[in-house]
């Protein structure tokens, strides 16, 4: 009975606990994953970020299809490369409010243009 | 290899073997942590990163799992990973009322399993499902979670309604595939001697008894002669009063000398493995984009004719030039044997060659993708963590330059294996010449298949 209790208890440790932790986790503020697709299968996702003035914001970017670039409006910033299946980290902070436009600079289909999102 | 060339050897002789073997903490350690990997898993798939090769769900899965199963677990311990496997584990503890035994009173039905589904079509239709949405299901990490929590489900409902492990011996799209390749697997468990377990009026091995459950895989042990259907749960080793049951090691491939007991539904199991493994070269390896976009696409015209293809392919154009095989030796060698028997009893052969043609098809992405599992195990989740510090360890293809010569190697090694294993099935009822004349176009139908492969893996 006692290993019984034994193993009842590792079971919750284990197959409860550690998936419970990884979704704590997950669910605390951290980066914002943001997925670059041709346009035609929605282009930025999300496509409306939201940035307090002075604020840090991290985002981590990835292609879901093609290569994509990455760079806003209104900044001296140099595009960054978005590669499918791989991620990309960058912090940004916006010294003066306003609504800044982030678009892709990689030619990565006929509506490449329309691929655009707002911060 | 290919016989019964070496005198087996008991394992569990020694009896610190035997106490850790016999002891249930090992193994309930290594399934409680196969659990939780498990279920880690899904829960990465649902919240984690879209992105395939960043998420613990795809990499651990997908390429590290499949790599430990195919490369080193089937070949040389047949069913050991159903020994440890998780997915029967939530469903066997509401059945049995405990999580280490012995058992109480559960929840399950205990209903019988069905006569007409005692076989494994449903694992054969089962892969072949999973297997013709497979592009998706190994990319996508929502999708492999969705697969996983379906297995489970499955595997919790069978314990439920049905008795023992009724999941893993007839549904399991896994197990199915592990059972048919664990004949060539120099492991065994047996009786050690026939005698005392017809003796032995109690048959604690099958009905089970304070030390452990009866089989779970439903098998009386002493009837065993070959691996398909003992899940090497190890649970005879407990219960036998007589200390009747070892674990053998033996000659790779021992199982396919058995004449009894060969069946259709495995027959056709060998040609649905050898066909996907066919197929997944070409789809995943080869440099066909519009057959990768096809297999891709699920639902649109161009995915059902892939599909159609599929379908085709492993249970019409393959099992069908087989037929024209064996119909030819048998014409050769004027032989009375019915063309349906001959089929199946020369389908065997044809399992060392499939067995190969995965590890062959598995050492090309294994090697080329394993990199990933360094930065995943770092950040599971995809989410910017770097747990242990190995989180931005660039993606590196092993061995590059070795993998075509170690792919020949398993591909030449299977035809070798398989043309043996059709000639010792030929000496079976012929000799000589006419033995030799009978195996002749089942050899021949290995080599377009070995050709074929070499020129898809390798080019």
């Amino acid at each position: 009975m006692k290993s019984e209790r034994i193993a009842r208890v590792l079971i919750v440790l284990l197959v409860v606990g550690l998936p419970s932790v990884a979704v704590i986790a997950r669910s605390s503020p951290g980066a914002i994953e943001l997925h670059g697709s041709i346009a035609d299968n929605g282009g930025w996702n999300p496509a409306n970020l939201s940035v307090g003035v002075g604020q840090p914001i991290h985002l981590r970017l990835t292609s879901d299809d093609v290569m994509h670039g990455f760079a806003i409006g209104q900044s001296d910033r140099a595009p960054i490369d978005v590669s499918p299946g791989k991620m990309t980290e960058t912090t940004l902070i916006f010294d003066k409010p306003g609504k800044y436009t982030f678009y892709c600079t990689r030619w990565c289909g006929i509506k490449h243009w329309r691929m655009r999102g707002a911060i | 290899v290919g016989g019964a060339i070496v005198t087996p050897i008991d394992l569990a002789r020694a009896p610190i073997v035997k106490a850790v073997l016999r002891n249930r903490w090992p193994q309930f350690g290594l399934r409680v942590l196969a659990l939780a990997g498990f279920v880690f898993a899904i829960i990465a798939g649902l919240i984690g990163t879209p992105v395939g090769s960043h998420n613990f769900a795809i990499v651990f899965v997908w390429i590290a799992w499949w790599a430990v199963l195919m490369l080193l677990a089937v070949p040389i311990l047949g069913r050991g990973w159903c020994s440890i496997c998780p997915i029967p584990l939530p469903g066997e503890w509401l059945q049995n009322g405990v999580a280490l035994g012995p058992i109480k009173k559960g929840f399950g039905l205990n209903r019988r399993w069905p006569n007409k589904l005692r076989n494994i079509w449903l694992q054969n239709i089962a892969f072949t499902l999973v297997a013709l949405f497979s592009l998706v299901v190994l990319t996508t990490p929502s999708v492999t979670s969705i697969v996983l929590l379906a297995l489970l489900f499955m595997a919790i409902g069978a314990s439920l309604i049905f008795e023992r492990r009724s999941f893993c011996r007839y549904l399991c799209p896994v197990g199915g595939f592990i059972g048919l390749y664990s004949q060539l697997a120099p492991i065994e468990l047996r009786v050690k001697d026939m005698a005392v377990c017809a003796a032995h009026t109690q048959k604690s091995c099958y009905i089970g008894s304070a030390d452990g459950y009866g089989c779970p895989w439903n098998v009386y042990p002493a009837a065993l002669t070959k691996n398909i259907n003992c899940g090497l749960c190890l649970e005879c080793l407990r219960t036998c009063p007589e200390d009747n049951i070892v674990i053998n090691l033996r000659s790779f491939g021992a199982d396919l000398g058995q004449t009894r007991g060969r069946k259709l539904d495995e027959a056709f199991k060998a040609f649905i493995m050898l066909g996907s493994a066919v197929i997944y070269s070409a789809v995943m390896l080869g440099p066909w984009g519009a057959l990768k976009s096809a297999a891709y696409s699920i639902g649109t015209l161009n995915w059902l004719i892939y599909a159609f293809g599929f379908v085709t392919l492993i249970f019409g154009v393959l099992p069908g030039l087989f037929l024209g095989a064996v119909a030819l030796g048998n014409k050769m060698t004027q032989a009375a044997t019915s063309l349906k028997k001959t089929f199946v009893v020369y389908a065997y052969s044809l399992v060392p060659l499939g067995m190969m043609a995965w590890i062959a098809f598995s050492i090309s992405f294994v090697f080329t993708n394993i990199s990933y599992a360094w930065s995943t195990a770092s950040d599971p989740l995809g989410a910017g963590w770097n747990l242990l510090g190995t989180a931005q360890t660039a993606w590196t293809p092993y061995s590059t330059q070795s993998i075509p010569l170690l792919q020949a190697i398993a591909l030449l090694l299977g035809l070798g294996w398989s043309s043996v294993t059709a000639r010792r099935i030929a000496n079976e009822t012929q000799s000589g010449r006419s033995a030799m004349l009978q195996a002749l176009p089942v050899v021949g139908y290995c080599c377009v298949i070995t050709i074929g492969l070499l020129g898809l893996l390798i080019g």
